[in-house]
C-alpha cells in the first residue's frame, strides 16, 4: 500500500475525501483485507484521540448559550413559507445544514451497484467511558437495576460500536412516533455512555 | 382516526388541530396519547431541548417537520457537536463537521394504540405545569407489572405535542429527563408537507420468529446490509425496545450490559452471532429477551 492511498484512508476517516474517490476506496475497502486493517487502525486511532477529550467541558453552559445565538442555521420562523409539497432539505435547512445535505447525496451516490446500503457509524461517535457506579455524580441515584451493573471485568464492544445501538435505537424509536420528537434529542446526546461488562448474565 | 377517515372530512380535524382544541377532546391520560400522535403528524416543531442523564445535560436543537418527506435535524449544542439529519428515507450522522455514519430510516409503520397502553399502565392525569412557556398537562403512566419503567409526560395543553416526560425506575428515582426549554410549533399543513396516511394496522411478522416480552409487539424491522446487522423494534406502546441481531464471530463469548440515562442495553456475543437489545426498560427485561431469543 503506498502513502496515496493512506492519505486518502486518512482524508475518508475525517469525510474530506473527494465523492470520486470516496467512492472507488470504499469499493476498495471491500476487497482488499489490508485496507480493511489500515481502515480500522486509523479509527482506532481516531478513538484514542477523542477519549482524551473531557467528558464534559466547564464552559459548557457558554457553548449551549452561544451555539444557540451563533447558528448560522436559520429557524422555522425564518424561513419562507414554501407552497410546494416536495420541499428539500436545502429549502428548508439551509445554512450549514446545505453542506449536510449535499453531503448526503454524495454519500448516497457513492454507493456502487451491489454494494452494501448502510454505512455503519464510523469512528467514535461518543466517548463511553467503562465506569462503576461510584463513579455517578450523586445527584442521581441509581435504581437497583443499575446498582447491580457495577462489575468491570473486560472489554466491551468497541465505543462506536455500542454508540451506533444507542443512536441507531433513539432515531429508530423516533420513527414511531409514540413519543413526539423526544426520542430524536436522545440521539442527539453526546455523553456518558456507561458500558459495563457482566461476568455471567446473573451478575448483570 | 384520521387516516380512516373520508378524504372530505380531513380538513374538518385538521381545523380543529389548527384550532389547538385538544383538551376538549382529551379527557383522560390515554386521550392526550390518542391526540399527540395525531397532533405531531401536523406540527412543524423548531426548539431546544435538554436531556438530563447520568449527572450530565446535554442541550439539543431540534427541527422536525413531519409528512413522507419528513425532514429533521437534530443538533448536540455542546461537546462534540454532533448532529443528527433526516431526510425523506435516510439518515445521517455528522460528527464536528464530518460525516461519521448513514443509515435508511424505518419505513413509516403504525405503532400500538393507546388502548393497549392502558392494559399495560394506569396512565392517568395528574396536574398541570408550564414547559417553556406553554401551558402543559402532567399525565402518569404506572406500569402494571415490573417489565416496564413509570413514564410522566407533559403535553402541550393547546397543540397535544408533547413537551417533556421522565423516566423513573420502580422506585421512583428518577433515570433521564427530557424537556423542551424553548419550543415554537406550527403547521406543517401550512407549508405544503402534507401528513402521509397511515395504512391500517395489520399483525406484523418479523422475518424470524422473536419470543417477545409480556405486553411488547413487533412493529419494524430493517437490515444494515454494511454491517450484516438485523435491526427489530418492539413496543409495549409507551417503552421502545431494538433487538439486533448481528452476524459478528468473535473469540471470546460472554454478555455485556451498558446504561445511558433510563435507556438499558444487553448483549450477549456468541461465536458467530451477537445479540444486543437496547430499550428504556429495565435490564432484567433485555435480559430475559436475549436469553429467549439468543438461546443459552
Amino acid at each position: 500500500m503506498n502513502d496515496s492511498i493512506r492519505e486518502q484512508l486518512s482524508a475518508l476517516s475525517d469525510g474530506e475525501l473527494a465523492s470520486d474517490s470516496a467512492r472507488f476506496l470504499l469499493k476498495r475497502l471491500d476487497h482488499d483485507p489490508e485496507l480493511g486493517e489500515t481502515w480500522e487502525r486509523y479509527h482506532v486511532i481516531r478513538d484514542c484521540l477523542r477519549r482524551q477529550q473531557s467528558l464534559a467541558p466547564p464552559d459548557f453552559s457558554a457553548q449551549v448559550m452561544a451555539g444557540i445565538e451563533a447558528d448560522g442555521l436559520p429557524g422555522l420562523a425564518r424561513r419562507k413559507v414554501a407552497t410546494g409539497r416536495g420541499r428539500n432539505l436545502m429549502n428548508w435547512l439551509g445554512g450549514g445544514a446545505v453542506a449536510a445535505a449535499v453531503a448526503v447525496v454524495a454519500l448516497l451516490s457513492l454507493r456502487p451497484i451491489g454494494a452494501p446500503e448502510t454505512l455503519a457509524p464510523q469512528g467514535s461517535l461518543a466517548s463511553v467511558e467503562t465506569v462503576t457506579t461510584a463513579d455517578l455524580a450523586p445527584a442521581w441515584r441509581l435504581s437497583p437495576v443499575s446498582d447491580r451493573q457495577a462489575i468491570v471485568v473486560s472489554a466491551l464492544p468497541s465505543q462506536s460500536e455500542l454508540d451506533g445501538y444507542f443512536m441507531q435505537h433513539a432515531e429508530g424509536s423516533a420513527s414511531s412516533g409514540q413519543m413526539g420528537v423526544l426520542p430524536y434529542v436522545q440521539s442527539g446526546a453526546a455523553k456518558p455512555v456507561i458500558g459495563v461488562e457482566c461476568e455471567s448474565s446473573q451478575a448483570c | 382516526m384520521l387516516n380512516r377517515m373520508p378524504n372530505r372530512c380531513r380538513p374538518v380535524l385538521t381545523a380543529l388541530v389548527l384550532a389547538g382544541t385538544f383538551e376538549a377532546m382529551a379527557a383522560d391520560g390515554l386521550s392526550w396519547l390518542r391526540q399527540m400522535q395525531q397532533a405531531q403528524r401536523y406540527s412543524t416543531v423548531e426548539g431546544v431541548a435538554v436531556y438530563a442523564h447520568d449527572g450530565r445535560i446535554d442541550a439539543i436543537r431540534i427541527l422536525h417537520q413531519p409528512g413522507p418527506d419528513e425532514q429533521g435535524q437534530f443538533a448536540n449544542l455542546g461537546g462534540d457537536r454532533r448532529q443528527l439529519l433526516r431526510s425523506g428515507d435516510q439518515v445521517l450522522v455528522q460528527m464536528e463537521g464530518a460525516t461519521v455514519g448513514a443509515w435508511p430510516a424505518f419505513a413509516r409503520f403504525e405503532s400500538a394504540d393507546a388502548d393497549h397502553v392502558g392494559k399495560l399502565y394506569d396512565v392517568r392525569e395528574i396536574g398541570k405545569d408550564k414547559v417553556a412557556g406553554l401551558e402543559a398537562v402532567v399525565v402518569l403512566a404506572e406500569p402494571r407489572d415490573e417489565l416496564r419503567f413509570v413514564q410522566q409526560i407533559w403535553f402541550d395543553r393547546a397543540s397535544g405535542l408533547i413537551l417533556g416526560n421522565v423516566v423513573l425506575d420502580q422506585r421512583r428515582q428518577p433515570l433521564e429527563q427530557v424537556m423542551f426549554t424553548t419550543v415554537r410549533t406550527s403547521s406543517a399543513l401550512a407549508s405544503g408537507a402534507l401528513p402521509e396516511a397511515i395504512p391500517e394496522r395489520a399483525t406484523q411478522a418479523s422475518s424470524i420468529a422473536l419470543n417477545l416480552p409480556a405486553g411488547f409487539m413487533f412493529v419494524a424491522e430493517r437490515r444494515d446490509n454494511y454491517r450484516h446487522l438485523d435491526q427489530f423494534l418492539l413496543t409495549d406502546g409507551l417503552a421502545l425496545v431494538s433487538i439486533y441481531r448481528e452476524a459478528r464471530p468473535a473469540p471470546t463469548q460472554g454478555d455485556f450490559a451498558s446504561r445511558r440515562g433510563a435507556v438499558n442495553l444487553y448483549g450477549r456475543q456468541g461465536a458467530d452471532l451477537r445479540w444486543v437489545a437496547i430499550g428504556n426498560v429495565p435490564l432484567p427485561t433485555l435480559r430475559e429477551l436475549i436469553e429467549s431469543n439468543a438461546g443459552p
